[in-house]
Parts: C-alpha cells; structure tokens; sequence
C-alpha cells in the first residue's frame, strides 16, 4: 500500500533528518510550505547532516509522477528516514491516513494488507502474523517507536494494538538482522505513535459490545525547546461468539451426561478490555541536541477465545502488562555526523490462567472436578540495556553508520501452577508435586545479548546507491551434553551470529527504481524454547516442551526489485513487483512424531521458500484512488520425502484490493476486499498427514463510508468488515476427530462507529 | 489504453499465479508401494482403542512377533526372549479414514501403514528382571476399559499374568515412578525351540521369572521400539538403559518396515494370520 491522503501537490523528501530509532520526523515540503498530514505541524527539527539516501532524484520527473499522497517513508531499513522507493529494502510504510480512509482499527489489520503478510488467531486468542508462508512469533521483530515489543521470554508481542494513536507503521520484509540483531529474522515492524501538537481525540463503539476512548496530544513547553506529547486509549468488547463443534473433553462429558451429543463444546470467548498509554518528553535546543524521555504503558485483560490446547475453557483469563522506558540523547558533530545513546527498559508480565478441562469434568471414575481443571503460568520479563551509535557523512558520497548495543533478557519471576495432581483434584492451584521448572535454573533465566554493526550507504553515481552492512552478536546460551536421552546443562556459552547485508539501488529516472538485496538474519532460540517443560498428564499429551539444546535458526535471504512510477494523462500510477528467495537453516520447529509431549527441534535439513510481491496504485486524484496487492510464494522442507514437502498451512496467495471514491464533497467511501488460498496442515511427520484439515479460500470484503473534517475539527465513520458474514476458519494444534475437528471459527460481520476530534 | 497496457502483464502474472499453487498429495502416506499387499489376514481383527489397549489383540500380537524376529540373525544371545509393544502404537485413525477393522484378506501397505504411523526403531536390550517388572506393572497403570490406555502392552514370546485387586504403581508430576505396583503374579517366557536356539539350555521350556523378588542383576532381552526405549508412555525404566550399551542393538529398518516384511512372510495367502489373539496377557479383576 502506498502513499497518503494529501493535498494534490507534488511533494519532495528535503534533507530528512538523522534518526535516532525511535521516531524520525522527515520535513516533507512543499515550495517551501510545512506539509502537514492532517491538523497540526510537526515541531521544527534541528539541523541534521546530510544524509545520502539513496540515488539523487531527478526533481521534474518527481514532481510530475508523485503521487497526490507524499511517499512512503521508513526508517527500518538503513535507520534513517528514507523513501520506500530507494531505501535498501523492500518496505512498506502505512500512514494514518491510509490507516483512517480504510477502517483499518487495528495493528493486524494493517499488516493484513501489506504484501507478503498474513494474520490470523490460535485457540488461545493470540494474534499471529506470517511473512513470506513462515509463522513464527520468534521471527518477526516488532517495534513499538523503536522498542522491541516481542518478549523475551516467548517472543510473543502485544499486537491487537488499536491505530487510533498510531501515525504510521512500517515494515520492513526481509532480514534485518544486520541492524536489529535476533528476531529480526523473517521481517521488522515499526509501530510509530503520534507526536504532534495539538489534541485528538477519538470514540468508537460497534458490534460485539465494542466500544473505544483515544486521546492524544502535545505541547509545546514555552521557547526553550521543550515538548510534552501523550497518547492513552482504551478498548473494550464482548468479543464474538462462535460455536465450537467438539473438543478433546466432549466424550467424557458425553459419557458423564453432562453435556448432549448434538450439542457443541460450547461458544467461543473474546471478551476483553486494553490500556495503552505513553508520553514522551524531549528536548530539542536551538543548539542541535536532542534528548527524550519516553514511556509506554500496555494492558490488556482478556479471555482465552478458546483454550491452551484443545479443549474449549471459557474460564480461562489472561492478563499482560508491558512497560516500555527509555531515555536518549542525540549529539550532532557538526553537519557530518551525529552520535546517539540510549539506555532502555523494557518489562513484561504475564499471568495466564487456562482452563483445561470444563466444569464438571471427570478426572477419574468417581473424581470430578466441580470448577473445571486449570492451569497457571505466571512471569516476569525483563530486557535492559543500552545502545550508542555514531552516523557520520564522509566525503558527500558515504554515510557510514556504527552502533554498539548490549543488554540483559532475564525472568525473574516464573512460576507454573495446577489444581489437579493425578487422581486427585485441589482445592486451588499450587506448585506440581515434585516438579521442577527449568525457568528456575540461571542458565536458562538470563542472558546477556550484545552487537556491534557497521553499514556504509555509498552513492557510487548519482543514479546508484549501494549499501553494506554488516552486524556482530552474541547471545548467551546454556552449553548442554546428552546422556541417556537427556539433555543436560552445563553451563552457558556465548554464541557468536555475523549478519551480512548488501543492497544495490539503481535509479535510472523517468520514475523508475532496481533493487537487488542480500542479508543474513538470525534468531536465537527464546527462554521459553530452552525451558519450557509440562508435567506428563492425560492432558498434556501432544504438546511441546523446551529443549535447551535448541541452536539459533539463520535466514539467507536474495531480493530484488522493480517500481515505476507514470502519470497516465492526469492520473498517476506506480507498479512495484519483487522476488525473494529464502534460505532456513536450522529453523526451530514443532514437529509431533509421538503424539506425546514433544520437545523442540531443529529442523536439520531446513526450508526453502520463494516467492513474488507485486502493487499497483492508480490515482485520480487525493480523493479516488485504488490499489491492489498480491503475494505468492512457495514453502518446502528439505527434510520430508517427495509429496509431503510443501508447507501450507499460511495461504500460498493472497490478493489485498481497496479503493476509495469521493461522494459529493463531504464524504468518501472505501472498499476493500481481501482473499486468501486454501490452507491446509503441513505433513512434517507421519502424524501431521493424519491431522488432516482443510480450510477453504476466503474473500473477506469490508467497507468504510467516512466524512471529509467537517467544521475543520471532526470527522466520522461507519466502518463495515466482513460484510458478507464469510464464514472464515483458523487452524487449531489438533483438527483430528476426538480433539478439534471443527477448527476455529472466525467473527464474521461486524459494524463499527467512530468520531474523532482534533484541535 | 497505456494504462490498460501498462497492468495487462501484471494482471496475467497474478492470473497465472493464482493457480500456481501446491499442495501435499491427499490421504498419501510417508511410503513406498502403497498398495502392495503387506500380508493376508484369515477375518476381521478389530483395532478400536477399546480392543486394543485392553487384551490381547491379533494386530499388537503381530507387531510384537515382527520385533521379535528382527534380530534372527544375531547370535542366540542377542536375541529377544520377550518383546513387547505399547498398545498406543495401534491406531484405528488412518491418513483419510478411520477404520475399526482390518479386514480379512489381503492387507495392503497403506493400509498396515495407517494402523502403524509411528516410525521408530526396533531395538533389543537387555533389562533386569526388575525392570521388566516394572515395565509390565506399567502396562496396567490406570487399567480402565471405560478409559484405554496406550501404555498397555502387547506381548509376544511369553506370558503375564496380572491381578488387578492388587495395588497399581503410582507416579509423581514428573511422571517418575512414586510407588511399585504389585499386580504382575507371574511372568513365563517361552523360549525359542531347541531347533532354532540349541544353545539355549532352556530352549523348547516355558520358564516362570522368580518375581519375589525380581532380581535387579539379572537379566532378560526384549524388543521394543525406540518409542519405549526412550520412555514414551511412561516407560521410564527404559531409559536408565545406556542406549551405548554393546548389547543394545537396532534392527536397522524403521518398525513399520519391519512389520511389513514379517507379515509378508510370515503370513501369506496361504496361512493368513488369525484374527482371533493368543493369550497371552492374563487379566484378573480388571476392569
């Protein structure tokens, strides 16, 4: 998806300033005139070194193949602001406005329609998000202004954030290791949140007992150089309400006459509530420094939708709390350079009750359990650390950028609880008897993480740019022995990764962009990956457990690329098309070969995956525009014999196509339409082709009809998703008759209203 | 029209594209010759769960005769006097259908690979008689018809004998053995004939384990597969076995292979298997 709702003016990207990772405010100008996106300015910058971003622009064809919406900028890919069309990497950037125009409410919304993206939730209501056929919670880096949002302990991010306060994310596909060190494996997404002046403020409420608050604002604090912004929401729902046909408990509850054959195991559970508040004070002097303090708050208290594995637990609730902190200083060296430091804090926690078996439930002949089985998984995570970087300009044709970070993931807090024990059920939940969590032992519950990169973005000629990077970690690993099938700790070690990128953007003109990338990406196994471990239950046989033998999975990644961009009479066009080509080796992977509880494995042979992304927007005007997205790619692993080897569980095409039309001079109406392929389970192991499911293709249509601002201060919307009620599926850990057979069914129409504010 | 011109080759890329994609072969197994004939059956043996994983059953009874004579070829004293298979190796959901019987008649590989989707290795190792003890009261852990377990054992070259009056083992969290069972009476291992094992000065005898008490030196060799061998189902005195060991050996083939042979050999069209099982497992107040 490209460009913004703006004014029909050409714009240009005018010396965008250094970036310090954690929000970059390029100054998009206009002859001259401050381009806002909608209300009020941004804060002046300091003067920055010129930075070489890419080929030099021919300005005339610029002008005249612009698009009406200002381009697509991103900082993920070289860590300075750069326009989509020439940074280094395949990129997308979502502004608010695209965000606005098409109902786009939450974060997996909107990472729905970029190309090679996918999003979808598991029983236990988390939203997942594949890249290029991979799903891997550990795989994806997201950011939330330049804060790691996954956690360290499970790699799992807070994601069903709302946009409302959200100016623009960007996402980079590909490795991006080579900046951003472990987990930036199958793709980087940054969450950028508004910092602005002015006050907004937004209110919606909808189906499924929706309803939401946003405010945001900021302040300019006298002459000094001072500024206060702030952003706080809350959403709230009820949640769909969808029948699941039977799970694992729904014989025995047969058999004990509690439940009837023809009934289903009962009705899905999505209620839940979410704060998300932040403020950022800085400081930016006349002088060129710049320091800021920021913080983010994050809780969301909600039910399980379904449950931990596979049986339906309506009583399962789940809390999570994140605390974002950090405090930055930005010093210009002149106009050739600048050097950044940053300390951070991060904190993650965790309280995940599941119920595992319903009320009533029989444990054995004559012990039931009259509230149902539970089971508790309580931490707390934490990542503090600190980064310095040094950008300089050397020579007007080089920007050399250094960075050293280094920082600690630790659990200080974990613990593991159950209200059943054998034969017996308790009367609340305690420790496992005899058991022993591996999260207690210090080779699993800490580690230190450090990097050094170097990139040089070199403009070889005025029309090519090339970029070299290259990144250094270490990640602290326990240092494990087998014997007699076990995997025993011996200590830690520090395991070396070294992440390579290259990227080579040519810009001949007349609109057009070549790109040709490599980079290298790591991901260390998480804590929870190494230590994860389960009592040995009737209930617990399927699931996967920790192996702290686990090593880190690379990615070798080739790109390349093509974008042009024409006016069509008075109407604009851009094309952009891209290939890629993935290398897994050592991928960490669930496999069920017993049907017991499994341990974690690496998948020795690996996976291959290729794949296309193509765009095309065409514009009339600011006003009327569509575009269309497609994806495909092509999954295999190397390690299962000919017939079974495709991985096919993400769709293996997608199509995202939205376009907006004016209706009269105050409103706008949007559609969009999303269709996905046929997914199916994958066949890793002989018992995975058992575990047969097949979830058909969709076409997921939505609509938005919104006002243009009215009274120069507000505007409204009625936003429609899934307006023709497909009956849309998930897949579940076990589709097999006597679990799962059902999968898990999706919401499907839903209605919302919002009004919003802005001074 | 330029703009026209301009998508036409895009669209028709998508177009193509759209039906570009691949899936796994459907209801296909992780196999070769999937419908040749794996052996003949002389009726229909049933291998529902609530059969399986509570008496002796014809198709268990065969996968543990298969293990046993994987190692025909090692010298006698390699060679198992028992092998034992857990019951949850047997299973009646197939890649593409549930089945509830085999049917009598010929049994194709897919079919047999349906009902065998596990793969594991076949291996002999030596176990102390206490230990084989304690694998056999494992067998019976939680014994409930209502509720079949997959841990309970099929046999092949002996007998057990279980009173279920008696207390059963108990286990902790961690799945580790809490308390001992007692419900294993009597334990009688048939050795091979004097003509296949005439160094065996037992050989042609069936011979009672002294199991009061069982000896912890003492040894006896069994057939398992590398499921058991590492403890699966609970079997946790397996895994105190050096899988090292000079003594433990591994049949090569995956089991299903193995098994497939051994039918096909052991039993062809004319000498079908019984779908009627041996008795082998003597259950006493089980229920």
């Amino acid at each position: 998806m490209t460009g913004t709702y703006q004014p029909p003016q050409a714009a240009s990207v005018s010396e965008p300033p250094v970036d310090d990772g954690t929000r970059p405010e390029p100054v998009l100008t206009t002859g001259g005139t401050a381009l806002a996106t909608s209300g009020p300015t941004a804060p002046p910058e300091p003067p920055r070194p010129s930075p070489v971003a890419g080929p030099a622009r021919d300005e005339a064809a610029a002008d005249e193949l612009a698009l009406f919406g200002a381009e697509d900028v991103v900082t993920l890919a070289t860590r300075q602001a750069q326009s989509v069309s020439v940074a280094p990497a395949i990129a997308t950037g979502v502004p608010e406005d695209q965000m606005r125009a098409l109902g786009l409410r939450t974060l997996p919304e909107v990472l729905k329609m970029v190309p090679g993206f996918e999003t979808s939730r598991d029983v236990q209501g988390f939203h997942r998000v594949s890249a290029r056929g991979m799903r891997d919670d550990s795989a994806l880096l997201i950011l939330y202004d330049g804060h790691r949002l996954n956690s360290p302990y499970d790699a799992k991010a807070l994601l069903n954030l709302p946009t409302e306060n959200i100016e623009r994310v960007e996402v980079v596909r590909g490795p991006g290791s080579a900046l951003y060190g472990t987990g930036a494996f199958l793709g980087v997404v940054n969450v950028v949140s508004k910092r602005r002046e002015g006050l907004e403020a937004a209110a919606s409420g909808g189906s499924f007992g929706s309803a939401a608050a946003h405010l945001s604002g900021g302040l300019r604090l006298g002459e000094s150089g001072w500024f206060l912004y702030g952003d706080a929401g809350y959403t709230r729902t009820d949640g769909y309400r969808k029948p699941i046909v039977s799970d694992s408990a729904s014989a025995k509850m047969e058999a004990a006459g509690l439940k009837d054959e023809e009934a289903s195991a009962g009705l899905t559970n999505d209620s839940g509530q979410q704060v998300n508040a932040g403020f950022e004070i800085r400081r930016s002097p006349a002088g060129g420094a710049q320091t800021k303090l920021s913080a983010r708050f994050l809780h969301e208290d909600r039910a399980a939708l379904v449950g931990l594995f596979d049986v339906l637990g309506r009583e399962s609730n789940l809390l999570w709390s994140v605390i974002l902190a950090d405090l930055s200083h930005e010093q210009p060296l002149g106009k050739s350079g600048a050097l950044t430091a940053r300390a951070f804090f991060d904190q993650q926690m965790v309280d995940r009750l599941f119920q595992v078996a319903p009320r009533g439930y029989q444990l054995v002949d004559g012990v039931s359990a009259p509230v149902g089985l539970f089971e508790r998984t309580r931490f707390t995570a934490r990542t503090y650390g600190g980064e310095l970087g040094l950008d300089l300009s050397i020579a007007q044709s080089h920007r050399l950028s250094l960075g050293l970070s280094g920082a600690v993931q630790d659990l200080p807090k974990y613990s593991y609880q159950v209200n059943w024990e054998q034969e017996e059920v308790l009367a609340e939940l305690r420790d496992p008897t005899g058991f022993t969590a591996r999260q207690s032992l210090k080779e699993l519950n800490r580690r230190l993480v450090a990097g050094a990169f170097i990139q040089d973005v070199w403009r070889v000629h005025e029309t090519l740019s090339l970029t070299l990077g290259l990144r250094a970690d270490v990640t602290q690993l326990p240092k494990t022995s087998e014997s007699g099938g076990e995997v025993l700790i011996e200590g830690t070690r520090m395991v070396p990764s070294l992440n390579p990128r290259l990227g080579l953007v040519w810009s001949p003109g007349e609109g057009w962009n070549f790109k040709l990338l490599y980079g290298r990406a790591f991901r260390a196994p998480t804590m929870q990956e190494l230590a994860e471990r389960i009592p040995t239950t009737d209930l617990s046989q399927g699931r996967f457990e920790g192996n702290p033998g686990l090593q880190p999975a690379t990615i070798d990644t080739v790109e390349a690329g093509v974008e042009t961009a024409t006016a069509v009479g008075e109407n604009k066009v851009r094309l952009r098309a891209n290939g890629f080509f993935n290398n897994f080796s050592d991928p960490i992977m669930a496999i069920d070969t017993s049907g017991n509880i499994i341990p974690l494995s690496n998948r020795k042979l690996g996976v291959l995956v290729w794949g296309a992304e193509a765009e095309v927007r065409f514009e009339v005007s600011s006003r009327a525009y569509t575009f269309i997205n497609y994806s495909w790619f092509r999954a295999i692993d190397l390690a299962t014999p000919k017939g079974f080897e495709y991985l096919v569980n993400v769709p293996q095409y997608r199509f995202n196509w939205a376009a907006q039309l004016p209706l009269g001079r105050h409103f706008d109406l949007a559609v969009l339409a999303q269709l996905g392929a046929e997914r199916r389970n994958n066949a890793l192991s002989q018992l995975e082709t058992m575990r047969y499911y097949r979830i058909p293709a969709y076409a997921l249509v939505g609509a938005q009809l919104r006002t243009e601002q009215l009274a120069d201060h507000f505007d409204f919307a009625l936003t429609v998703q899934n307006l023709f009620q497909y009956q849309l599926y998930d897949d579940v850990p076990r589709p097999d008759e006597g679990r799962m057979p059902g999968l898990l069914p999706r919401e499907g129409l839903g209605a919302y209203l919002t009004a919003r504010m802005r001074y | 029209m330029r703009l026209l011109k301009t998508l036409q080759p895009l669209l028709l890329v998508a177009l193509l594209a759209a039906g570009c994609v691949e899936y796994n072969e459907e209801c296909s197994r992780f196999m070769q010759e999937p419908d040749g004939v794996a052996g003949y059956l002389a009726g229909d043996a049933n291998i529902t769960k609530a059969v399986v994983r509570t008496d002796d059953n014809a198709i268990g009874q065969l996968v543990a005769e298969a293990y046993y004579h994987a190692f025909d070829e090692e010298q006698a004293k390699d060679r198992p006097q028992l092998s034992l298979v857990n019951s949850g190796a047997i299973r009646s959901q197939g890649v593409c259908e549930s089945r509830e019987v085999l049917y009598g008649g010929p049994v194709k590989r897919k079919v047999l690979r349906d009902v065998l989707p596990f793969d594991n290795r076949v291996v002999a190792l030596s176990l102390t008689h206490k230990q084989l003890k304690n694998m056999l009261e494992h067998s019976v852990f939680k014994y409930d018809k209502a509720e079949p377990k997959g841990w309970f054992l099929q046999i092949y070259g002996g007998e057990v004998f279980f009173d279920c009056r008696e207390p059963g083992e108990t286990l902790d969290a961690e799945g580790m053995r809490a308390t001992e069972g007692r419900r294993v009476t009597r334990v009688l291992v048939h050795h091979r004939s004097c003509e296949e094992d005439p160094e065996n000065p037992d050989c042609g005898k069936s011979v009672e384990l002294p199991l009061a008490p069982p000896s912890e030196t003492e040894t006896i060799r069994v057939a398992v597969d590398s499921f058991l061998q590492g403890g699966g189902d609970g079997f946790v005195d397996l895994k105190a076995v050096d899988p090292n060991a000079s003594d433990t050996l591994s049949a090569g083939s995956f089991n299903f292979e193995i098994v497939a042979r051994y039918f096909s050999k052991a039993y062809p069209a004319e000498a079908p298997l019984s779908a009627t099982a041996e008795d082998r497992v003597h259950l006493h107040e089980c229920k």
